[in-house]
């Protein structure tokens, strides 16, 4: 299997699956360039724990507030996961 | 480049509550290297800096997964903006007794990273780093290439890393291999 890989210079090519996630050299500049992740199995696993997490939290609200409160908390809960991931 | 000196020393801080960081230092305690990594960081990312100042990147090292039980990191000279190879962690054998592969930019092996004994791994083990680990890098022909020695010292991770003369493996490797090691290994215990 491989990964296609797009490089600022313009080149896109194909890199070994093995490469996923990880850094290979552009064959057309030469340059180093970022290879994009397959399925990483735990990254999957924090993404669905941290969905059943803000479903949880939705939950808790709408039992002490109703609607309007379960709203608001997932909205919230959702955007701290986005702040997250993007420090990440 | 800076890391082409045949001896230079790492030196980590133990104490630091979040994150680490550490300096490289030439025979003449002269700094050629330092790094600070961040706390918290899903994916490992090890960025090496000419100084503290971190205005001049040398050397980063990217995982490639978050969490892989044979992790591979790629090693890449940020001054040419190129990747010059890889370090994969064997994981089964490192159980037992730490063992890296240094991969060329094709990913194919061409040196490997072996704790000194099986025994001394061992009485590591049980005995929780009172025996200083000592590593070797010997090339896929078993030719030595470098040997990395962890100093006796419980407050400052230490290791010295001494290239032997002559050796066809690439300096920058043999750098970014000894970095993971300070880095990752003994993150680990």
């Amino acid at each position: 299997m491989s990964v296609e890989v797009s490089c600022g210079c313009g080149a896109v090519f194909d890199a070994n699956d093995r490469l996923a996630g990880g850094v290979t050299n552009c064959p057309s500049c030469g340059r180093a360039v970022d290879v994009p992740g397959l399925r990483d199995p735990a990254w999957r696993a924090i993404q669905a724990l941290a969905l059943v997490a803000v479903a949880g939290v939705g939950a808790v609200a709408y039992a002490r507030g109703g609607v309007g409160a379960a709203a608001i908390a997932i909205l919230i809960a959702g955007a701290a996961l986005w702040l997250i991931s993007r420090a990440l | 480049m800076e890391f082409e000196t045949d001896t230079y020393t790492i030196r980590r801080k133990v104490l630091k509550i979040f994150g680490a960081s550490f300096h490289v230092f030439d025979p003449s305690r002269r700094v050629i290297g330092f790094s600070s990594q961040k706390a918290f960081k899903l994916k490992e990312d090890i960025r090496v800096y000419a100084d503290e100042s971190k205005s001049k990147e040398i050397l980063s090292i990217r995982a490639r997964h978050v969490i892989d039980f044979s992790a591979a990191y790629d090693i890449v000279d940020a001054s040419e903006q190129r990747k010059i190879g890889a370090a994969r962690r064997k994981g089964w054998s490192s159980l037992v007794r730490d063992s890296w592969e240094i991969l060329d930019a094709s990913d194919r092996p061409v040196a490997k990273i072996t704790e000194d004994s099986a025994l001394k791994a061992l009485l590591r083990r049980f005995l929780s780093n009172l025996i200083p680990q000592t590593f070797h890098i010997e090339g896929t022909d078993g030719s030595r290439q470098a040997t990395l020695r962890v100093h006796f010292n419980p407050f400052v991770y230490k290791m010295t890393v001494q290239r032997e003369p002559g050796t066809t493996l690439d300096p920058r490797l043999v750098f970014g291999g000894a970095v993971l090691l300070a880095a990752i290994e003994q993150r680990q215990r």
